[in-house]
C-alpha cells in the first residue's frame, strides 16, 4: 500500500551515496551541516592511448629499446614516454601530469589528472549509519511533508505561500519576489504560469499537483520541482496545507530522490509535537486518512470507516477489495483499496 | 510422497510459484501462490517473503520447502523435497549493456537481437569500423555506466587488430573504474581471440567466453551464447538484488530471465508445431511489454517499456471506447505510472488503459520489428507473417474479460489470415521454461493438458473492397442435427461467431474474388475447423489499416460497437 508522511516532529532519514565506491568522510554521530562532503570517490581525469609502434614506426620487436618509461610509473607533463632517434627524432611525451596504467601491444595508456567524485550532505543533521565505501544516512528530526514526484533537484530555501491570483488582471506583473525561495502555489499552474513562477527565479516550486503538460518542461528546468499529489487539477490536503502554514518564512528543505521519484519536504527542528521512538507501522484500518488516486475525486480525502472482507465488483467489470470512505462533506464511497494513498499524519 | 517440481518467478509486482507434481507416471500442476515482490532492502525483507511464499505451497500441498523451523533451508537435505526448484526473474531494472562489434549487419545486430532476450537495454554500441581512434574510444567506454560489455565480431582466423585494441580497452575500464557491481564481459568472436581476451582482461569469473555468434559470413546463432549469457546476467542480479544469493545457494538453484524462460516454450511450441507457421507472446505488464517470438527455430525477444509522451497519448486516445479529453487521459497515464497497482474502476478509467495497452503493445511490437527485420510487424499494416497461436499473459490481459483482451491484441497486433489467439493466464509459459530442462517431460505433458484458455481463433479478411461491400460469406455447420446458418461479411465489420462449447464448429469461408482470409491467394475459401473458445470466431473486416472514423465521436462508438460485438 503507498503511503505519505504528512507529520511534524517526525524522524527524517536521508540516504546520501556515490554511484561507485570510494572513501567515506564522516562518522558516525557527527554532525553535518548542508554541502558537508559524506564520501568522495577520486578517478582520473581523462585517458590518452598512444599507439607507439604506429605512431612512431617501430618495430615490435625493438619496442623496449625505445620505451623511456615503465607501467605503473607516474609521470610528469613533458616526460619522454617513448623516443625512436633518426634524423628527425620521433617523440611520446605526457600532454599532462599522469600515470601509466597500460603498456600492451605497443600501445601505452596514460590516466591523466584527477576528479573527485563527491557526495554532500543536502540537509544539516546526525550521520546515523555508514554505508561502507559509498556514503552515510543522515538523520533529524522535523516537520515532513511527502510528495509523490519531484523532477530530481534538491533545494532548500526560506518557504513561502504564493498568495497570488493569476486570473485577476489587476495583479498581472505584480508576482512577487520569491528568488531562492521554496514557492507553493495552490493555483493552477499552466505552462505560462510557470514560466512567470521561474522568472523570478525561485529555490524550489512545490503544487499540489501538476499539470501533464508541464512535465516535460519540469524536467528540464534548473529550479526544483515537487508536487504533493501528482498529476493532475487536484488540491493539497488539509493537514498538509496546516503543516505547510507552520513552515511559512521558515528554512525549509526540498529533498529528491530522483527524476521522476518522491520528494519531501522538511523542516529541520521539532516543529511540534514529537515522534514515539519507536513508531509503529501506519497501515489501513478504520479510521485511517487516505487520499483517493482515481477520478472523479481524484486527489480528495476522507476517512476509512469500513474496511469489508469481501472482494467488489465496479463499474469497470473488475473486483477488488474495497474501503468504505467518508469525505469531508459526509458522503460515502466505496473505492478500491488499491486506489487509496495512506495518509501519516499525526493521531 | 510422489516427485514434485517447484518454479517461482519474482515479478514487479507480485512473486508466483507454481508446483507441479507427477502422479502415475503424469506430470500436472499442482497449485501456486503468490506475494507481493520484495526486492529492495539488505536482504532480510527479501528471504522473509520468499519463505511466506514457500509456507503457503507447504502448508497445501504435500511436499517438504522449509525447515522444522519454518525457514528456507538447504533444499537437498529436506526429504519430500521438489527434484529440482526453477528461478526465474521478472523484475529488476534493464541491464545497462554495451555491444562491441566489427561490422553493423554481422556483430552489431546480432549482438543487440542476442542481448534483448536478458532484460538488456544497449547503452552503448561501438562499431570497430567507424574508426573511432583507441581514445576516443576508451572515453566512451568508459563514461557510459555499463553493466554488460558483449563483444562479437570477426570471422574466427579474420582480421584482429581492431579487436585487439577493443579488448585491451576494455581490461582498462574493467580494472581502473570502481564499481559497486562488477560488469560482466562475454565474448563471442573471432574465436582465435577467445583465450587472448581472456588472459588479456584477467576478469576471472566477470568474463564469459562463448563460440563465436558469427557462424558463418551472414549467418548468426545466439543460442551458442545463451549459456554464458544466463551465467552473466545471474552474476549481474546476484550482485544487485540483496539476499537472492543466499536464496539462490539454498535452493540449488540458477536464476534465469523471466522471458527467456518464457521464450524456451515458445521456442519449443513453435519446434513442435506443424503448421509452418511461427508462435507469438505477449506478456503485458503494467510498465513494460515482452514480445517473444519464435519462426523458423529462430527465437528473438524484446522486453520494451514506452516513455509517456504526447504523441503516443494522442495515438492512445484514439483508441479509447469512451470520450476522454487530452488533459483527463494524460492525467490518468501519468498517476498510473506513480501508483502501478491502481485498480481502473470506472468504464473510462479502463478504456484508457485499455486504449494505453493498445500503443504500448504496438511500440513494443515495433521494437522488435527493427531488431529484426524478419519478424513481418508494421505499424500500419500489422503483423504481415503467419503467427500460431498468438499468446497472451501479464497482468494487463489477466485483468481485463476475455473479449477486452482480445480487442487489445487485435488492434495492436493487426493479425492477417486465420490464427489463434490463447491466454497464458497462470503465467505458465515463465514458470515451464524454468523447469523444462530438467524434466523436458513435465512442459509437455502440463502443456498438453490444454492450460492455455483458448480466447478467439480471428479470420482477418485483406480486401480492397470499399466501406459496406460484401467481402466474405460464411456458412456455420454446428452438428448434422442444426440447421447450418449463414453470415455475409461486409468490409468495415468486426463479427463474432460463437462456437460450440467442448466440440468443433466448422465453417465454410467463401470470400469475395478480391478478399483473402489466409488461404494462399484471394479469392480461395474452405472449410476451417475451430474448437472451443472463451470468444469464439471473430472475423475482421476493418481493413489495415483498420478505417476508423475521423470524428472523436464517432471513433469513441465505433471502438464501443466492436467490443459489444466481441461481447459486451
Amino acid at each position: 500500500m503507498h503511503k505519505v508522511i504528512i507529520r511534524s516532529g517526525q524522524p527524517v532519514y536521508k540516504q546520501v551515496r556515490l554511484p561507485q565506491p570510494g572513501t567515506v568522510l564522516v562518522r558516525t554521530g557527527q554532525e553535518v551541516k548542508v554541502g558537508d562532503v559524506l564520501a568522495e570517490a577520486v578517478i582520473p581525469k581523462e585517458f590518452q592511448v598512444f599507439d607507439i609502434v604506429n605512431q612512431l614506426g617501430i618495430h615490435p620487436s625493438r619496442l623496449d629499446q625505445h620505451l623511456k618509461r615503465l607501467n605503473g610509473e607516474v609521470v610528469r607533463k613533458g616526460d619522454v614516454i617513448a623516443q625512436k632517434p633518426g634524423l628527425i627524432t620521433r617523440i611520446f611525451r605526457a600532454s599532462q601530469d599522469g600515470r601509466i596504467v597500460s603498456l600492451r601491444e605497443g600501445r601505452v595508456t596514460l590516466a591523466m589528472g584527477e576528479q573527485k567524485l563527491q557526495v554532500t550532505a543536502p540537509i544539516a543533521g546526525t550521520v546515523v549509519e555508514l554505508i561502507p565505501g559509498f556514503g552515510a544516512v543522515i538523520g533529524l528530526t522535523g516537520s515532513l511533508i511527502q510528495g509523490v514526484w519531484s523532477n530530481g533537484l534538491n533545494a532548500s530555501g526560506s518557504f513561502t505561500r504564493l498568495e497570488f491570483d493569476f486570473t485577476d488582471p489587476q495583479q498581472r506583473g505584480c508576482l512577487p519576489e520569491m528568488k531562492d525561495k521554496i514557492v507553493f502555489s495552490e493555483a493552477i499552474i499552466t505552462s505560462e504560469r510557470f514560466r512567470l513562477l521561474l522568472a523570478k527565479r525561485p529555490a524550489g516550486i512545490i503544487l499540489p499537483s501538476l499539470v501533464p503538460g508541464l512535465v516535460k518542461e519540469a524536467l528540464n528546468n534548473p529550479t526544483a520541482v515537487m508536487s504533493l499529489n501528482g498529476f493532475g487539477d487536484q488540491e493539497a490536503d488539509s493537514v498538509s496545507l496546516g503543516l505547510l502554514e507552520k513552515m511559512q518564512d521558515q528554512e525549509v528543505f526540498l529533498l529528491s530522490d530522483g527524476a521522476g521519484q518522491a520528494a519531501e519536504l522538511v523542516l529541520p527542528g521539532e516543529g511540534g509535537q514529537s515522534s514515539a521512538l519507536f513508531d509503529e507501522e501506519v497501515t489501513l484500518g478504520v479510521g485511517s486518512l487516505v487520499r483517493l488516486l482515481g477520478e472523479p475525486y481524484l486527489g480528495s480525502s476522507g476517512r476509512v470507516v469500513e474496511l469489508p472482507q469481501k472482494a467488489e465488483r465496479f463499474a469497470s467489470g473488475l473486483t477488488a477489495k474495497v474501503a468504505v470512505v467518508e469525505r469531508q462533506d459526509g458522503s460515502l464511497l466505496r473505492v478500491p483499496v488499491t486506489n487509496l494513498l495512506l495518509l501519516d499524519v499525526a493521531a | 510422497m510422489p516427485k514434485t517440481y517447484l518454479s517461482l518467478d519474482i515479478g514487479k509486482n507480485q512473486t508466483q510459484a507454481w508446483l507441479f507434481m507427477q502422479r502415475n507416471g503424469t506430470w500436472a500442476l499442482q497449485g501456486s501462490s503468490s506475494v507481493p515482490t520484495v526486492i529492495e532492502g539488505d536482504g532480510t525483507e527479501f528471504r522473509k517473503n520468499i519463505q511466506t511464499l514457500l509456507s503457503q505451497i507447504e502448508q497445501s500441498h504435500e511436499v517438504r520447502l522449509l525447515d522444522d523451523r519454518g525457514q528456507i533451508t538447504n533444499i537437498r537435505r529436506l526429504e519430500g523435497a521438489p527434484a529440482f526448484i526453477g528461478l526465474t526473474l521478472s523484475t529488476g531494472k534493464p541491464i545497462r549493456t554495451a555491444v562491441i562489434g566489427l561490422s553493423e549487419a554481422y556483430s552489431i545486430a546480432p549482438l543487440r537481437r542476442l542481448v534483448s532476450l536478458f532484460n538488456c537495454e544497449v547503452v552503448l554500441e561501438v562499431n570497430l569500423q567507424d574508426n573511432l581512434n583507441a581514445t576516443a574510444q576508451l572515453e566512451r567506454l568508459l563514461t557510459s555506466d555499463v553493466e554488460l560489455y558483449v563483444i562479437g565480431g570477426g570471422a574466427n582466423g579474420g582480421a584482429q587488430k581492431a579487436l585487439k585494441a577493443a579488448i585491451e580497452n576494455l581490461r582498462l575500464v574493467y580494472h581502473l573504474i570502481p564499481r559497486a557491481v562488477r560488469p560482466q564481459i562475454v565474448y563471442c568472436g573471432n574465436q582465435e581471440l577467445a583465450e587472448y581476451a581472456q588472459s588479456e582482461i584477467e576478469a576471472g569469473i566477470d568474463m564469459h567466453l562463448a563460440s563465436n555468434i558469427q557462424t558463418n559470413p551472414g549467418e548468426e546463432d545466439p543460442t551458442l551464447v545463451w549459456k554464458v549469457m544466463l551465467k552473466a546476467f545471474e552474476r549481474l542480479r546476484l550482485q544487485q538484488i540483496a539476499g537472492l544469493a543466499e536464496v539462490v545457494s539454498d535452493l540449488h538453484t540458477r536464476v534465469i530471465p523471466g522471458d527467456f524462460s518464457a521464450g524456451r516454450m515458445v521456442r519449443f511450441l513453435e519446434q513442435s508445431s506443424e503448421n509452418g507457421k511461427g508462435v507469438l507472446m505477449l506478456r503485458v505488464e503494467t510498465d513494460s511489454v515482452s514480445v517473444i517470438a519464435a519462426r523458423d527455430q529462430k527465437l528473438t525477444g524484446i522486453s520494451h517499456r514506452l516513455q509517456v509522451d504526447d504523441e503516443f497519448l494522442e495515438k492512445a486516445r484514439g483508441f479509447s471506447s469512451q470520450l476522454t479529453d487530452s488533459n483527463s487521459f494524460a492525467t490518468y497515464i501519468y498517476n498510473r505510472a506513480l501508483f502501478p497497482d491502481y485498480t481502473p474502476a470506472t468504464l473510462e478509467d479502463l478504456s484508457i488503459e485499455q486504449a494505453w495497452a493498445r500503443i504500448r503493445i504496438r511500440e513494443a511490437l515495433s521494437a522488435l520489428q527493427k531488431l529484426d527485420p524478419d519478424f513481418g510487424y508494421n505499424p500500419s499494416l500489422g503483423l504481415m507473417r503467419a503467427y500460431e497461436p498468438i499468446i497472451l499473459s501479464g497482468s494487463e490481459m489477466q485483468r481485463a474479460l476475455p473479449h477486452q483482451g482480445l480487442m487489445i491484441a487485435l488492434d495492436s497486433i493487426l493479425p492477417h489470415g486465420i490464427t489463434t489467439i490463447l491466454q497464458d493466464e497462470q503465467q505458465l509459459l515463465t514458470a515451464l521454461g524454468s523447469l523444462a530442462p530438467m524434466e523436458p517431460l513435465l512442459a509437455v505433458q502440463v502443456m498438453d493438458e490444454e492450460v492455455f484458455t483458448n480466447l478467439a481463433t480471428v479470420v482477418t479478411v485483406d480486401t480492397p473492397a470499399s466501406e459496406g461491400q460484401k467481402v466474405l460469406q460464411i456458412e456455420v455447420n454446428e452438428g448434422e442435427q442444426m440447421p447450418r446458418l449463414y453470415h455475409k461479411i461486409q468490409m468495415g465489420d468486426l463479427k463474432r461467431i460463437e462456437t460450440l462449447a467442448n466440440s468443433k464448429t466448422e465453417l465454410y469461408l467463401a470470400p469475395e474474388d478480391e478478399s483473402d482470409v489466409g488461404m494462399g491467394i484471394p479469392g480461395l475459401g474452405g472449410w476451417v475447423g475451430v474448437m472451443d473458445s472463451k470468444v469464439g470466431v471473430v472475423i475482421d473486416a476493418r481493413g489495415r489499416p483498420p478505417h476508423l472514423p475521423v470524428d472523436e465521436i464517432a471513433r469513441a462508438e465505433a471502438q464501443r460497437n466492436w467490443l459489444w460485438e466481441l461481447g459486451g
